[in-house]
């Protein structure tokens, strides 16, 4: 394993509670404490912040870029509990949608995949989770779940099953079976799964997985990689990194620890690689690890990334 | 924000378990409701959080009850165990009993509730601390200074920390230290606070308030009887972080002080919070983020600080009575409870973006949109709430990496800025960061492996340095050094004499044994004279020894091998370069002539070799008809020489072989000769082909043992071996289509095989052997300087089937390109990966993927100098602001897509220059979607003409 690495100077102010590449891997968004959003241009090691977008009235938690179909799009949330969404157009950025639904902290957002359209869903402290669904006329529907009755910290969308959508495979063209589930996790040591049902044209919990013994900190489906197998990572307080497997859409998950022995910490994030195969896995203690399964399957941790010195950063 | 209510004068204890969070309540001491009832009861209640409407705020159904002899000083729940899945419940009672209940057996109704009375103290219990390390061991105080630490294995006897304190009195609290396991603070209506060591079973250290007074106070009923001029110390709490700092309240009136020690300089507090206008009661610090600290007291406030800076950072609802208790939800300290003497507990969020405590004030609900305003905190109002000025910590993600496209890995952390050096009591001054944060940006190459390889190849097409890179790949990969050693070939000035000694037919050699071969024939025989040279053999007129080309060399070749030429007529050599024996003297006639010798020797003596070539023939007297042709000139010898291979050929596969050489009828070769000795062929091809041919015949060669592998294949036969020949013919044949299609074949055959080393992923395997193919196809494509016109070629002159997805002939390999593409980019060699994409046909969209990889390898921030802008693969569908829509309406609904992106992206042309290619991206999507996906509407726009894009 081999990795080049560059700092990017950020001028937050505070702490920096996310980092995002846009979808073509050339920006890069960040949020922080300090309440604002930083966009980035981002050309090898050279970075030119190309915007700072303020608004929310707390800490700005994630952050979530939308695939370019739907422009260029960015959605926030925040401590102080609203989603924004935001557009930029002529090189002008704007607020062009406020969520104001949730009563608490909300913690994470995620637009879906494309295939399913304008899809976002956010989480929150109040323990629900929004489904934002945004029509061409400019309205959108709201639809609240009530998913982790102490809060709810993550949300992650399964990969639609048919990939890619070209031309003449629209949304509603029907082809083929699109699958639009998405997991999240709680406070109440939950990972659960959610489909939309077609026929009663709503969110309905799917399964609910236990494993673990703490707060779950994030959710990760992993990418389709071809194979009727769905992956899913969740990562813990309980300082655990959980594999969910299914090996077919109908039989039952399974899980299996990562490693053996607890993390060092809290470990705060799960992140697939966009080919599926690497794990990178994010602790308390700032050290990153990238992890793979073997043919044997078992995961093998194949890359450890501390922290280089910080001096000077902030 | 109040999320629950129980309506109940009691004390409580939050359930420490991993499940949903229950509340115990129980009747508090020294209080009464309006009826002076006097029963007790502990009750559980379970808090239905996900119920967030109006009507569910009140609790008033507890899930389960059980009524108890005394009342309740303090409720204490340890963690559940194996036996008991929701723990265990101890109540200190007024009575100074001790009794525990299992959690679980009061929730599902059971009689047998109480685990346990103990009776040791000999008054009210008012201090019940589980140990945090050992849920089993619980401390417990009373009056008259009794502590006793129990064992719930084994209840019988108590343990005492020590011998009693003169300094205590009544206990009112006992804490233990949440980092070291035997210290237990207990503290006092003296206004003392002692620290106990349990393993030395001592009082280790006393803290005093300002004024407190060995049994001044007089003993202490219960929290009722408390009156407005005591002194002693109501609360403890121990640094959830910091073994070393505990902070006590004081029920002090005339000094409601929260101080917060350091035990290593024990003879003063080292910080005082004031806030509370009469004496505390209840502490509680928040074991997640020991910035966050609750105190509740007599002055009916609930106050949140921040034990670090002094400030007070929330507060909650102010009650009507007396504040008594006050505690985090350890499971999610979000929640927090209070009781009072109003008769309620409150069960609060911590936060709240709404405000439903008053939801006719619409001031208040303006408020409370902006939870971080400074007058939000100071509001003593029945609206206030807790709103933190910094959210809490558990919600403060401090690292976290995400992937990004291209093998990008995005990296933020944060750490603890390093402590400044201050005094002890002072606060940092403002501005100063308490964290650093940084962002690291990642080029993670999972597979260097791979891209090390992919490397070489760029290096090696650089530097045309394949010929070396070939040797080496023959070297190192033992299962297809065969098929890397002819594409070595390809690349000599005469790849053909590679490819011929590859198969093992090295010319200097076969000559040294033919001619050795000659050497033992000439000294076994007598008759050595009939060869002119013993080395004769190969060693012919054109004197070459080492050009194989002279042993077939046409019509003047030398036949003295053959036994039919020369081993029955051995004196039957009329030409002119043959010594003639002069002093042996011979009849032209003589007598033992048949009638066939005389009729030659009558056509020789006239010259008409034609005559006498005719005779020979006739009479199968081969040799001789060769031997006169050759003296009737080219023309005869010709037609001789057909006539002769024409009667030897069917008996003598080399006269056949030679033939075919001769006459340049390679084709028969290839064709009919047993496959058995395919290398042959290939090496005769190699020898005799002519330029032009020398493909075709490969490839017709290739063509039969590409047949006879698919026939074994079939029967399930070994045929591995076979396909490797097939594709060396191909390779000679500079077949790309055919190699590939084999190639590919044997690729996925490998990665469906069992044989696989178990530490690799499926992944590595999957890219390593792709680009183990890849190397392969692109040095084959680089030695034939293979031109695909599918891209190259002009479109209009292509046939129609190639224009159409699927009729590619390489669209195999596109799809492999795409494939390998995708991992290029996985591993950040982005560039690699947009050059494979470039090689493949603009209009193949066979694989969806390779339209969507091709789009955002070209606008991932590589060099594009040399690559056509790539359409947009995806459909538009732009999320529009809400007021945009109506802006729209004067266009109507047919030309909204249109004209919404014409608004959208006009002015971003003027500004052209100063965009990124980012911006222009999208400009490009407009372009797509005019062009391609609304053709019907293009018509109906009203800028159709003039619009640029359309």
């Amino acid at each position: 394993m081999a990795a080049t690495q560059h700092a990017l100077e950020t001028q937050h102010e505070d702490m920096i509670h996310d980092a995002q590449y846009d979808y073509y891997g050339k920006r890069l968004a960040t949020c922080s404490s300090d309440r604002s959003i930083r966009i980035f241009d981002v050309d090898g090691e050279s970075h030119r912040l190309v915007e700072t977008l303020k608004g929310h009235e707390g800490p700005v938690w994630q952050i979530s870029w939308a695939h370019p179909k739907f422009g260029c799009i960015l959605a926030s949330c925040s401590y102080d509990g609203k989603v924004f969404v935001w557009r930029e157009q002529n090189g002008q950025w704007s607020r062009i949608k406020e969520h104001t639904s949730h009563t608490a902290s909300v913690n994470s957002v995620a637009w879906a995949p494309h295939e399913l359209g304008p899809l976002l869903a956010c989480a929150s402290s109040d323990g629900r989770v929004s489904i934002l669904s945004f029509k061409d006329d400019g309205s959108w529907d709201t639809t609240l779940l009530d998913a982790h009755a102490i809060g709810c910290n993550s949300v992650g969308w399964a990969p639609a099953t048919v990939p890619g959508s070209l031309i003449s495979q629209g949304p509603n063209s029907g082809k083929g079976p699109i699958t639009k589930r998405f997991c999240s996790g709680g406070c109440d040591n939950l990972v659960k799964i959610w489909a939309y049902r077609e026929d009663t044209k709503a969110w309905k919990e799917e399964e609910t997985l236990e494993g673990h013994t703490d707060w779950v900190r994030d959710v990760a489906w992993a990418p389709n990689i071809g194979l009727p197998k769905n992956y899913l990572a969740s990562c813990s307080q309980d300082k655990t990194v959980l594999i969910w497997t299914q090996d077919t859409p109908s039989s039952p998950w399974q899980k299996k620890a990562l490693r053996d022995e607890k993390f060092a910490d809290v470990v705060w994030r799960v992140s697939w690689s966009l080919s599926g195969n690497i794990l990178a896995v994010s602790c308390g203690d700032n050290k990153i690890t990238l992890w793979k399964e073997n043919l044997s399957g078992e995961w093998e941790c194949v890359s450890e990334m501390e922290e280089k010195n910080m001096a000077g950063g902030n | 924000m109040r999320q629950k209510t129980i309506s109940r004068t009691s004390t409580f204890a939050w359930s420490p378990g991993q499940h949903t969070p229950l509340l115990a309540t129980g009747t508090v001491a020294g209080a009464f409701d309006a009826n002076f009832s006097n029963t007790s009861q502990l009750e559980i209640f379970d808090l239905n959080l996900t119920d967030k409407s109006p009507d569910s705020v009140e609790l008033n159904q507890p899930a389960g009850v059980v009524s108890s002899s005394a009342r309740f000083n303090r409720l204490a729940w340890a963690s559940p165990t194996v036996d008991r899945p929701y723990g265990m419940i101890a109540g200190g009672m007024e009575n100074g009993e001790l009794n525990l209940w299992d959690a679980n057996a009061i929730l599902s109704g059971s009689d047998d509730v109480l685990f346990s009375r103990q009776t040791n103290h000999s008054g009210p219990v008012r201090g019940l601390h589980f140990n945090p390390f050992q849920q089993n061991l619980l401390s417990s105080a009373s009056s008259n200074g009794e502590i006793f630490i129990w064992d719930l294995g084994n209840l019988t006897k108590p343990y005492t920390p020590g011998s009693r304190s003169a300094k205590l009195e009544d206990i009112t609290c006992v804490a233990w230290n949440n980092h070291v396991q035997h210290i237990l603070a207990t503290s006092s209506t003296t206004g003392y606070t002692v620290v106990w060591d349990l393993k030395s079973k001592r009082e280790v250290l006393t803290l005093s308030y300002p004024g407190a007074s060995v049994g001044g106070m007089g003993s202490m009923g219960n929290l009722g009887q408390m009156g407005a001029s005591r002194r002693g110390i109501t609360a403890i709490a121990w640094n959830p972080d910091v073994a070393t700092q505990i902070i006590t309240a004081t029920e002090d009136d005339n000094n409601p002080v929260i101080l917060v020690w350091d035990l290593r300089y024990a003879h003063a507090p080292e910080k005082t919070l004031s806030g509370h206008t009469k004496g505390i009661l209840s502490l509680s610090w928040c074991q997640q983020d020991s910035d966050l600290l609750l105190s509740a007291g007599k002055d009916c406030r609930s106050l949140c600080w921040n034990p670090k800076s002094g400030e007070i950072i929330g507060e909650l609802p102010q009650s009507s009575s007396w504040t008594f208790d006050i505690d985090w939800c350890p499971r999610n300290p979000d929640l927090l409870a209070s009781a009072s003497f109003d008769g309620k507990i409150n069960v609060h969020s911590i936060q709240s973006t709404s405000d439903n405590e008053s939801g006719s004030a619409g001031h208040a609900i303006q408020e409370s949109h902006d939870p971080f305003a400074p007058q939000q905190y100071q509001s003593q109002g029945p609206t206030a709430t807790i709103s933190l000025k910094q959210p809490p910590k558990w919600l403060r993600r401090p690292v976290g990496a995400t992937f990004g496209f291209g093998g990008k890995l995005a990296i933020f952390r944060n750490r603890p800025a390093p402590p400044m050096n201050l005094p002890p009591g002072a606060v940092a001054p403002a501005g100063v960061p308490t964290n650093i944060s940084s962002v690291t940006l990642v080029n993670v190459v999972t597979e260097p492996e791979i891209a090390q390889r992919a490397a070489d190849l760029e290096r090696a097409l650089e530097t045309k340095t394949l010929d070396k890179f070939c040797e080496g790949r023959s070297q190192t990969d033992q299962t297809t050094a065969e098929y890397w050693t002819v594409l070595r070939a390809l690349f000599e000035a005469n790849p053909r004499e590679q490819l011929v000694h590859h198969l093992g037919f090295d010319r200097q050699e076969m000559v040294n044994q033919v001619a050795a071969l000659t050497q033992q024939m000439s000294l076994n025989s007598n008759n050595s004279v009939t060869s002119p040279k013993p080395e004769g053999g190969l060693q012919n007129h054109r004197g070459s020894t080492t050009d194989m080309n002279a042993l077939f060399s046409g019509s003047n070749a030398d036949l003295q091998g053959s036994e039919d030429a020369f081993g029955n007529y051995p004196t039957a050599a009329p030409t002119s370069e043959f010594k003639v024996k002069p002093s042996i003297p011979f009849h032209i006639y003589p007598a033992s002539d048949t009638d066939i010798d005389k009729k030659i020797t009558r056509c020789i003596v006239a010259g008409d070799f034609d005559s006498a070539v005719n005779v020979c023939l006739h009479d199968g007297r081969l040799s001789d008809a060769l031997v006169l042709a050759i003296c009737g000139g080219p023309e005869l010898l010709e037609r001789t020489q057909k006539a002769y291979f024409e009667r030897r050929a069917a008996s003598t596969p080399y006269i056949r072989l030679l033939q075919s050489v001769v006459t340049g009828d390679l084709e028969d070769v290839v064709r009919n000769a047993d496959l058995v000795d395919w290398q042959e062929i290939v090496v005769i091809l190699c020898t005799f082909a002519r330029p032009d041919d020398f493909g075709k015949l490969c490839e017709s060669l290739g063509n039969r043992l590409e047949e006879q592998w698919m026939a074994k294949a079939q029967a399930g036969e070994p045929a591995d071996e076979i396909r490797c020949n097939t594709v060396l013919c191909y390779l000679a044949a500079g077949n790309l289509e055919r190699v590939v299609s084999i190639w590919i074949q044997e690729q996925e055959q490998e990665l469906a095989l069992s044989g696989y080393d178990p530490s690799t992923s499926e992944y590595e395997r999957n890219a390593r052997s792709l680009q183990a193919f890849i190397e392969k196809v692109t040095v084959f494509r680089k030695a034939i300087d293979y031109v695909d016109v599918a891209i190259s070629g002009n479109p209009n002159e292509d046939q129609p089937e190639e224009q159409q997805d699927g009729h590619h002939k390489l669209a195999a390999l596109y799809d492999k390109y795409t494939e390998y593409a995708e991992i290029m980019a996985a591993q950040g060699r982005l560039s690699t990966a947009i050059e494979f994409l470039n090689l493949t046909p603009v209009d193949y969209h066979n694989k969806e993927s390779l339209a969507v990889m091709r789009d955002r390898l070209y606008h991932s921030g590589v060099d594009v100098s040399k690559v056509p802008a790539p359409e947009f693969p995806f459909e538009p569908l732009f999320v529009m602001g809400e007021g945009e829509y109506q802006q729209q309406q004067q266009y109507g609904q047919q030309q909204q897509h249109n004209q919404y992106q014409h608004n959208q992206y006009q002015p971003q042309q003027q500004q052209q220059q100063q965009h990124s290619q980012y911006q222009s991206n999208q400009y490009q999507n407009t372009q797509y979607q005019a062009n391609q996906y609304q053709p019907q509407q293009a018509q109906q726009n009203p800028y159709g003409a003039q619009n640029p894009y359309g």
